[in-house]
């Protein structure tokens, strides 16, 4: 879909991009990443020509992007920055709609369209089209931001640090907003980030450059289980093996769990303890109710001598449970902060689908 | 909000009522050049047009130390009440004290006329803030005050005051100075805009520019107006005489030539300094997430700049147009006409009255324009800021 080569950018004698050579494939979203000054943002903006190569190719869609007026391209090229650069005069409906006007698309289309994407950013429209950038709070603005790029319905987006002014909260909650969305769209996405967390969470594939040359382009996995070089390794941190993790998620190690009711007999609950002691989770029991709403566990010390209703123990769903969608640096870091080697996932219902085992985990 | 004491209110309130108390209600002379005999309210007045007078003030005194919604409702609406009242009874008074002395008797205002109006202007500035009427009612306030004074104008009440006296005698040469005086205003700051809008953005583009534009600007601001309309005084006569179509044109060294070019000269600071601080207000992400969106340069300008930059720029016309205004009258001591026309006459002749008759004027023009821009730029300003 995007395809750069042998392209280069010179500003006087610095070079600023060198040589650089990769392919995004449709439906991929490529992470460019790299410190400060490595020419990931120039060469993210000679995608849509805001800066021209002093040589090499650029082809969008198989075209070379020097056959193509530059407004034309842009046209169909969503772009977000991190200054969101949302026009403080206009409503945030006019915001979301400037692309779909240049395009003469027809009004009551184009206000569909924004009251379909205020929803899918969960920005409810009644509340929020006829609002004002400057009412808005960053978070809120960046979905705008991104909203407003989507709206002509762009194959490519191309995204210059759009997470990067905000707090770790929203940061976080938005990457998770923007992944349900890519998931959905599937659009071609150069994402410029200089947070390789964020790189290796969102990216189907990362670039990382170094001085204007591309030192490796990879799959997150493959870049952090086999980097090319030291710079690599230095650059993805030593907890490489951690931000793995942040990749998975608990969907990957579920396995089925033995749960009881709170009807059951105690020679029955007897039996199923000692069924427990061959696998590892050896000492709990999770219990339930008759809709498997998770009510808590039984611990097998003390359920020999007691009834169902004196060993029940419950807890707090935030601090003892996980659901499938949590990454598995989440997971890891509750076994660590509980000290327990197996937690039940419950859906949004808290009813339960299951538990991960920390020793699942360790092998992996 | 309405806790409190209006402490504005109060002051303006005393201040009123002190001066209406203490001060000269009205000046009576012979003739209008000789020294006046000053008259309190309580001489020139009758008893029950005294106490309506001082009765206005002192409920609002007594509204601003204990304010509630209501009382600051009926504050806004009695300070013009009482701005009405005073000028009736000042005008009967006139007409009464005219009447009883001999063919040229003049009467003028006296100075506590003067400071009870600046007493109720200050209650009713902080009146109006503390119940912040809506645009109908704005309208409504302002219409009700107008008819008030064109009925008193109608009625011919204030016929004999001096000031009245003094524009019976020149109404026509009045107009014509009204006129010049607007057409001198007006052209300058025209011919300023024309100039300062575009040498403004080229200050912002170019940033090369922006030194030597500023500081030739700022010493041209720092000639005073009467020196720089003397310097103009011997070139525009040599042109004069010189090039025929000048001349034809009325352009000559003296009159409204030099002072329409230099209140354009005035009038640049503003405009160009506003220009460029209206697009250097544009956030420069703004401006790269418009080009990225594939708009064009036209549409940008069109689009992004000038909406955002557009209050920022008219502010600027409407500073050189009330600065202008007020130079306008300093520009008749070079015949340029206009109302400085009647302060310099007035002056020559030690007629206050006529002095007053220039002065007064300039100060309603100047209020009335920065209204008038106030309203554009309330206008043109978009909702966002």
């Amino acid at each position: 879909m995007i395809r750069l080569q042998a392209v280069c950018k010179n500003y006087g004698t610095l070079e600023a991009v060198k040589n650089l050579e990769f392919t995004v494939d449709e439906g991929e979203l490529c992470c460019l990443i790299g410190p400060s000054g490595c020419g990931k943002s120039t060469a993210l903006k000679m995608i849509n020509r805001m800066v021209e190569p002093t040589s090499g190719t650029i082809t969008v869609g198989g075209r070379d992007i020097r056959k193509m007026v530059p407004d034309q391209l842009r046209r169909g090229i969503g772009y977000v920055i991190q200054s969101i650069g949302l026009f403080p005069h206009m409503t945030v409906k006019d915001n979301i709609l400037v692309v779909p006007r240049l395009l003469k698309w027809e009004e009551g289309k184009a206000a569909a369209r924004a009251t379909e994407l205020l929803e899918l950013f969960e920005l409810p429209p009644a509340q929020f089209s006829e609002k004002y950038p400057g009412e808005l709070s960053g978070g809120q603005a960046q979905r705008v931001g991104v909203a407003r790029a989507l709206a002509a319905d762009p194959k490519i987006l191309l995204m210059d640090e759009p997470f990067g002014a905000l707090d770790p909260i929203n940061r976080e909650h938005l990457q998770n907003q923007f992944l349900a969305i890519q998931r959905e769209l599937k659009k071609t996405i150069v994402f410029v980030t200089h947070d390789i967390d964020e790189a290796v969470r969102l990216g189907s594939k990362v670039a990382l450059l170094k001085q204007g040359r591309l030192i490796q382009y990879a799959t997150p996995e493959q870049l952090l289980s086999s980097p090319a070089d030291g710079f690599v390794k230095k650059f993805v941190g030593l907890d490489r093996a951690l931000k793995r993790l942040s990749r998975l998620s608990t969907r990957d190690f579920l396995r089925p769990a033995a749960a009881v009711t709170m009807t059951i007999s105690p020679e029955e609950l007897g039996r199923q303890f000692r069924q427990l002691e061959e696998s590892q989770c050896a000492r709990y029991l999770w219990v339930i109710d008759e809709n498997r709403r998770l009510l808590g566990w039984i611990d097998a010390a003390n359920g020999g001598g007691m009834s169902l209703e004196e060993g029940l123990v419950e807890f707090d769903e935030t601090e003892m449970t996980v659901k499938e969608n949590y990454s598995l640096k989440h997971a890891l870091s509750m076994f660590v902060q509980q000290g327990v080697v197996c937690l039940p996932v419950i859906d949004e219902q808290r009813l339960l689908r299951g538990e991960i085992r920390l020793a699942d985990v360790l092998q992996s | 909000m309405y806790s409190g004491v209006s402490r504005v209110g109060l002051a303006g309130g005393v201040f009123a009522a002190a001066s209406l108390l203490l001060g000269n209600f009205v000046i009576v002379r012979p003739n209008r050049l000789a020294p006046g005999e000053p008259l309190s309210l309580f001489t020139a007045l009758p008893p029950w047009q005294w106490a309506a007078c001082l009765l206005g003030p002192l409920l609002l005194i007594y509204w601003s130390w204990r304010p509630s919604p209501r009382k600051v409702f009926l504050a806004t609406l009695l300070v013009p009440l009482a701005f009405l009242l005073l000028l009736w009874c000042q005008g009967g008074a006139a007409g009464k004290l005219t009447l009883a002395g001999e063919g040229f008797t003049r009467v003028s205002v006296g100075s506590s006329l003067w400071l009870a109006m600046l007493g109720l202007f200050v209650v009713f500035t902080d009146m109006f803030q503390r119940s912040s009427p809506g645009r109908a009612a704005r309208a409504a306030l302002m219409a009700m005050f107008l008819a008030g004074l064109a009925i008193l104008v109608a009625a011919d009440r204030l016929d004999s005051l001096s000031l009245a006296v003094e524009f019976a005698s020149r109404s026509d040469r009045f107009r014509s100075e009204c006129a010049d005086h607007l057409f001198i205003t007006g052209l300058s700051v025209g011919c300023s805009a024309a100039l300062g809008l575009p040498v403004g953005l080229a200050t912002f583009k170019y940033a090369r520019t922006r030194t030597s534009v500023f500081s030739v600007l700022n010493i041209i601001q720092t000639i005073p107006s009467l020196a720089l309309f003397g310097l103009l005084i011997a070139p525009l006569a040599w042109l004069s005489g010189e090039v025929a179509l000048l001349r034809g044109l009325g352009i000559r060294g003296i009159g409204w030539a030099p002072a329409v070019i230099a209140l354009t000269l005035y009038a640049l600071l503003p405009i160009v300094r506003n220009t460029y601080a209206g697009f250097a207000a544009v956030d420069k992400g703004v401006l790269e997430a418009g080009r990225g969106m594939g708009m064009g340069r036209a549409q940008i300008f069109l689009q992004v700049e000038l909406p955002v930059a557009a209050p920022i720029i008219l502010n600027g016309l409407r500073v050189a147009s009330v600065q202008n205004i007020g130079n306008t009258a300093v520009a008749a001591l070079i015949g340029a006409g206009g109302f400085g026309v009647f302060i310099f006459q007035g002056l020559g002749q030690s007629a206050i009255d006529l002095v007053l008759l220039g002065a007064v004027p300039t100060i309603i023009l100047a209020v009335i324009v920065d209204f008038l821009f106030q309203s554009i730029i309330a206008v043109a300003t978009p909702k966002g800021f």
